[in-house]
């Protein structure tokens, strides 16, 4: 019996192709965004592991130095005095190496191949004494190997020269042969890696004597290394290998978790999609289940039938879904790459990481979604009375008539969502599920709302005209359990659109603002660098003095920028020499600038990011540990201010000040003020005439706004196409569900017709109809998808980045969401006008 | 139920798929390469060759010659410990010029010289055989000879040379350090016969062709103690041992396969070095050669006519090759015939280039007296 009754659902489901194939692409939709989104979050980590592993390997330590080089004098002797440890020296600078028009950010590690054995594959040692390629590289000290991927990107093979940029300056090698790394071989990574021997890479960069650092293989407490660390001279440390990867790492924290964020709330959208399609089906066909009840069918049976033909729907949009997102996930890979590039390091490695827990995560999500989605119904037709069931009105009632019970469970929810959002300390998969929370909350509105909207809507039509609108109105009130659920569908993907715009047009906002206010030299000049939103510490100060006498030339504005690696953690330390008349340029949170002024070039404090401050959890007064040369030091804050530049923050101290802690140092940017009547491009091409020995990248300041909007954009543009993807659910999700629900309808119309009704006023009225509820989704989705920026903005984005942002009402969203509401509304009944109106009405009317 | 185990079927068989898409491992293969591959001349030039006789001083011969591109410092030796252990070891520093001309460079590690270092242990009462391999780039500050002139590097291996006050070597000395894990050797030699020059005054042919030789020295005879460190405990040792210097730029033809070498210490107080190159075939004598070192020190070179060889069984290792194991040797010249047999089974070096270094014992007669003697054979070419 089982059999033929799961047989005749399969039949149901062929029979009814365009709503079968909707319910499957609503999972499909579904499924597909989690897993991309998750392919793009293990994809790069996996890339970040490669890269750091290309560096580290199995070294358990690694001897560094805060300005990046160490004598290679330190590795020799510390190889003659610690026998029983293994040593090898490194050399790494991150590229960018330039063929014709092209750029890729590479790798440049410069390694002793005979060191290398227990700790990275890069070489083929015992090829050497045959000749192999460590044989080429020692024939030639200028040469270098460089990976596969690299040749294949370039274009560039053995013989060729490879000109890149490394600190600043254009530097030129000779590629002896084209290796194959080991990861390349197993497909799916591509590796930029520059090879060379370590006397070779001291030639080609210009640093005789000196190494970046030198890793070691020891037992963490062993006697032996306790003795090497405090034998160490000034300025170098032992690190533990995989810390500087590991505070590289969490550098990234808050964007993975926004990434995730934004992933779960296309996962929310994507199960609420999956959720209503499902149920849906299973209402629209109570009556069926009802007959089947009368012919003997009992309820177990039924409901086994309604779990496994929502199953079988699940499952393949599931499957499809996961290729879906796979295919999609290897573009999104290559956006999140580029942005981690972007803001915050150099990536060597390209990888695309499919891992079975990603497959598992995206099944579950549409299996489970559409399973409770199928079984709150199916509960329904199993524990009614057969009558019950086939009586529709059963389900109208409740929801029709008593809206006051919806309004309670809605009430009860945001006040859920609120306290749980009102919690002071909690992270961000909890301030989701207060989302959610909102989300529920505001769904169970949407009868009522319903309910007013039509009553509303009669009331304005004066009696006795429009019928044909009228009629289709009030038949949305009168079918409210099904269009109940079509519309808060709607209403919850058209909000999650809005929301993201109109967040992300908020943040925008608020960082344009920002740099109007903080960019106000007139030009820029800085080094090319690998990462878009640092500049590289790489001009030497001698630069200053020749600005300063260019004609023109008011006053400068100079920085110095250091990542300091200080328990653990990466900390941003910048040294900035900034002209008192050019400190209006910064806001502070609170106190009074002036003091906090006073305090900063008295070196009595320093001053610390928004961001910092709320990352660390301090604030003005407190104290922060800056670790220079000679030591930590703790310094006393002054003053926080607003800066957009970086989610983790940084700390900002006078510039004689920061070279106190730091000695030498090199400069990042400096910020050149003209005077009132000089020439801005007469000075520019001055500045272009400097006598540098590292490439300058002189930019005004129209030029530098532009490029930190375009970094802003680009950074976002994960979160602008799932946007657009919650737009083609909203879209899919109203189609599906109006046409299901006009298709439904068929008697009715058929009644229409015969009282008398044209195919053309047929369709008017299915047209008036899905619009009105297009409509009705549209106007819902306006306060909620605001509700949703808001939290967005002031929890979510507040929580895990610590910026405050402007809030931003946008317009055209809110126009486009209406739009997009109405016309698929429109479009969703066009087919089931079209199909009632050529149907012959006697053969549906026959039925009974 | 069926379809819900349909399903389940269906769902693993979607996760397996993607289980084991994630990514096959390739298991790298390291570089096997045959003796004859590095002996014989192949990409020589630039190199000096050994092609005449030349003078030999002492000290100084016994530091690198670093326009040859293979040089070694060879020793091997039978060591004993008060209680009754025995042991043998063999600790050899080798010197490759991967390119004939140090690389224009002022960079510390520049350098054009590989050296390596291969040490074993034969436990000939515990039947163990322990070998290891290192390398180090020889640039002097890394490794390799370093830049005072008295000690060679090889990570924790270590070979220092403390010169005498004579010219003929006799009173050098020579400390060897040698690590393997927690197999630790720690030797002083000092030579107890002088120096050998083998072939034409040294100068070492392997083949009928010119320039296919070696400059080769020997100390025959070294008194030698000190401690061997193995399982924790610490033994002292005393024994004699042998040491070989070499360097060449091209010592095998292509038709050449390998050489079985053996250098035998008998009771007397002689000694003798012998050895043949085979040909492709294996078992072909392509060429003979050896030296016989009277109790005095007399040296007497042995022609190709002179030295008879023959293997009479075979063994075959762990690693699946098959190397001699027990050998009939004959100095028709002196009058000598004996039986010479490895002392352990597998005393194979699974290194870069797979070889046979293990201890011997020699038994026979010589001018019809019974005599027993120890030794080292090495035997090359049998693993490709």
């Amino acid at each position: 019996m089982i059999s033929l009754l799961d047989k005749s659902s399969v039949r149901y489901l062929l029979r009814h192709p365009w709503q079968s194939m909707l319910t499957v692409l609503g999972i499909i939709i579904g499924v597909a965004v989690i897993v991309a989104i998750d392919i793009a979050n293990t994809s790069s980590m996996k890339a970040f592991g490669i890269s750091m592993d290309n560096v580290t390997g199995k070294a358990t330590h690694s001897v560094s130095s805060s300005n990046g080089l160490i004598d290679d004098s330190l590795y020799f002797s510390l190889r003659a005095q610690y026998p029983d440890i293994s040593f090898a020296p490194v050399i790494e600078k991150n590229v960018a190496v330039e063929e014709d028009s092209s750029r890729v950010k590479a790798m440049f590690l410069g390694l002793d191949p005979f060191s290398e054995g227990p700790f990275r594959n890069l070489f083929d040692v015992s090829g050497a004494v045959r000749g192999n390629e460590i044989t080429a590289l020692l024939q030639n000290p200028m040469s270098v190997l460089i990976t596969k991927s690299l040749s294949d990107e370039l274009g560039i093979k053995a013989n060729d020269s490879l000109a890149f940029t490394s600190d600043g300056v254009k530097r030129k090698a000779l590629v002896a042969a084209v290796t194959e790394t080991e990861n390349e071989k197993k497909g799916n990574i591509k590796e930029y890696l520059i090879l060379t021997d370590i006397a070779n890479a001291q030639k080609i960069s210009g640093i005789y004597g000196k190494i970046s650092a030198i890793d070691l293989i020891a037992e963490s407490d062993s006697p032996a290394l306790l003795q090497l660390e405090k034998s160490l001279p000034a300025g170098t440390e032992i690190v533990n290998a995989g810390m500087r990867g590991d505070a590289t790492k969490s550098m990234t924290e808050a964007f993975e978790l926004n990434l995730t964020a934004m992933s779960l709330l296309a996962l929310i959208v994507g199960i609420f999609l999956i959720f209503n399609t499902i149920s849906f089906s299973v209402i629209r066909r109570k009556k069926n289940y009802g007959l089947s009840r009368v012919i003997g069918v009992t309820g177990k049976q039924l409901f086994g039938t309604i779990i496994f033909e929502s199953m079988l729907l699940a499952f393949t949009g599931s499957v499809i879904g996961i290729f879906a997102g796979i295919a999609a996930g290897r573009e999104v890979v290559n956006l999140v790459t580029a942005t981690l590039g972007d803001l915050y390091f150099a990536t060597s490695v390209k990888a695309v990481s499919i891992s079975s827990f990603t497959i598992i995560k995206g099944f579950s999500a549409g299996i489970f979604s559409a399973l409770i989605a199928a079984a709150i119904p199916a509960y329904g037709v199993y524990k009614d009375t057969p009558a019950a069931t086939l009586r529709r009105s059963s389900a109208e009632n409740p929801v029709r008539n008593r809206p006051a019970k919806f309004a309670v469970i809605s009430l009860l929810s945001s006040a859920a969502g609120a306290g749980i959002l009102l919690l002071p300390e909690s992270g961000i998969y909890l301030s989701y599920t207060g989302i959610l929370f909102i989300i529920i909350a505001f769904s169970f509105t949407t009868p009522f709302v319903l309910k007013y909207l039509v009553g509303g809507v009669l009331k304005i039509i004066p009696d006795g005209r429009h019928f044909v609108i009228k009629s289709a109105v009030s038949s949305v009130r009168a079918n409210m359990s099904r269009t109940v659920f079509a519309v808060a569908a709607l209403a919850v993907a058209v909000s999650a659109t809005i929301g993201v715009y109109t967040m992300i047009g908020s943040f925008r906002g608020t960082v344009v603002k920002w740099l109007e206010q903080t960019l106000q030299a007139d030009v820029f000049i800085s080094s090319p660098s690998l990462v878009a939103r640092k500049n590289d510490p790489v001009m030497p100060e001698s630069l200053l003095a020749q600005i300063e006498e260019i004609k023109g030339v008011n006053t400068l504005d100079f920085y110095s920028d250091l990542e300091v690696l200080q328990d653990g953690k990466i900390v941003h330390i910048i040294g900035a020499s900034i002209d008192p008349s050019n400190y209006r340029r910064f806001s502070f949170t609170s106190g009074n600038p002036d003091e906090i002024w006073r305090e900063y070039r008295d070196h009595k404090g320093v001053l610390v990011t928004e961001t910092f401050a709320y990352k660390n959890s301090i604030g003005r007064g407190d104290s922060v540990t800056i670790t220079g040369n000679s030591g930590p030091e703790r310094m006393k804050v002054s003053g926080v201010y607003y800066d957009y530049s970086s989610d983790n923050g940084h700390i900002a101290a006078d510039f004689a000040l920061f070279r106190k802690l730091f000695g030498d140092v090199r400069i990042s940017g400096i910020g050149v003020y003209l005077d009132k009547d000089a020439d801005a491009e007469i000075v520019k091409s001055e500045l272009n005439r400097l006598n540098s020995p590292v490439e300058l990248l002189i930019r005004s300041n129209n030029e530098l706004r532009n490029f930190s909007i375009d970094i802003f954009d680009r950074t976002f543009i994960v979160a602008r196409s799932l946007q657009i993807l919650s737009v083609l659910v909203a879209f899919i999700g109203i189609f599906s569900a109006l046409m299901s629900l006009q298709l439904e309808k068929g008697r009715e119309f058929a009644v229409m017709r015969s009282v008398g009704l044209t195919p053309g006023n047929l369709f008017y009225s299915v047209s008036v109809q899905t619009a009105f509820m297009g409509l009705a989704a549209g106007l819902l989705s306006v306060p909620l998808g605001n509700v949703l920026a808001y939290l967005l903005i002031n929890v979510i984005n507040k929580r895990s980045f610590g910026w405050s942002l402007q809030f931003e009402f946008s317009p055209e969203i809110i126009l486009q969401a209406l739009i997009v509401s109405v016309v698929s509304a429109v479009l969703a009944g066009i087919y089931p006008a079209y199909k009632m109106s050529r149907t012959n009405t006697a053969v549906l009317l026959r039925e009974e | 139920m069926k379809l819900l185990i349909i399903l389940l079927l269906l769902t693993a068989a979607t996760l397996l798929f993607f289980h084991f898409n994630e990514g096959t491992k390739i298991v790298a293969a390291a570089g096997n390469y045959s003796v004859s591959d590095i002996m014989s001349s192949g990409d020589s030039l630039g190199f000096e060759k050994a092609l005449t006789v030349r003078k030999f001083s002492f000290p100084d011969d016994h530091f690198p010659h670093d326009s040859f591109r293979t040089e070694w410092w060879y020793f091997t030796g039978h060591l004993n410990t008060g209680d009754g252990k025995s042991y043998g070891y063999q600790f050899t520093i080798f010197r490759t010029a991967l390119i004939p001309v140090k690389p224009e460079n002022t960079s510390d590690f520049t350098t054009s010289q590989l050296y390596s270092v291969h040490f074993t242990v034969s436990d000939f009462s515990e039947e163990i055989f322990r070998f290891s391999e290192d390398f180090v780039r020889g640039d002097g500050n890394t490794g390799g000879f370093n830049k005072k002139r008295t000690e060679f590097t090889v990570n924790r291996n270590r070979l220092r040379i403390l010169p005498g006050n004579d010219a003929t070597g006799i009173s050098d000395t020579f400390l060897i350090d040698a690590v393997n894990g927690d197999l630790k050797l720690s030797l002083r030699l000092i030579p107890a016969k002088k120096i050998v020059l083998h072939g034409d005054e040294g100068l070492s042919k392997k083949s009928y062709s010119e320039g296919n030789a070696s400059y080769y020295y020997s100390y025959t005879g070294m008194n030698t103690a000190g401690t061997i460190t193995t399982g924790g405990r610490v033994y002292e040792v005393t024994g004699r041992s042998w040491m070989d210097r070499e360097w060449s730029t091209s010592a095998l033809e292509k038709d050449q396969r390998g050489w079985d070498w053996f250098s035998i210490a008998l009771e007397d107080g002689s000694e003798l070095m012998l050895f043949k190159i085979r040909g492709q075939d294996n078992k072909s004598v392509s060429f003979s050669k050896g030296s016989y070192i009277d109790p005095a020190g007399n040296v007497k070179n042995l022609t190709a006519s002179e030295i008879v060889i023959t293997e009479i069984s075979h063994e075959e290792m762990k690693s699946g090759h098959r190397y001699p194991s027990e050998w009939e040797i004959g100095v028709k010249g002196e009058d000598m015939k004996f039986r010479v047999k490895t002392l352990l089974k597998d005393q194979e070096l699974l290194v870069s280039v797979p070889y046979y270094e293990g201890g011997i014992s020699v038994s026979g007669e010589k001018r019809g007296s019974k005599i027993a003697g120890k030794g080292y054979a090495e035997l090359t070419g049998y693993a490709n």
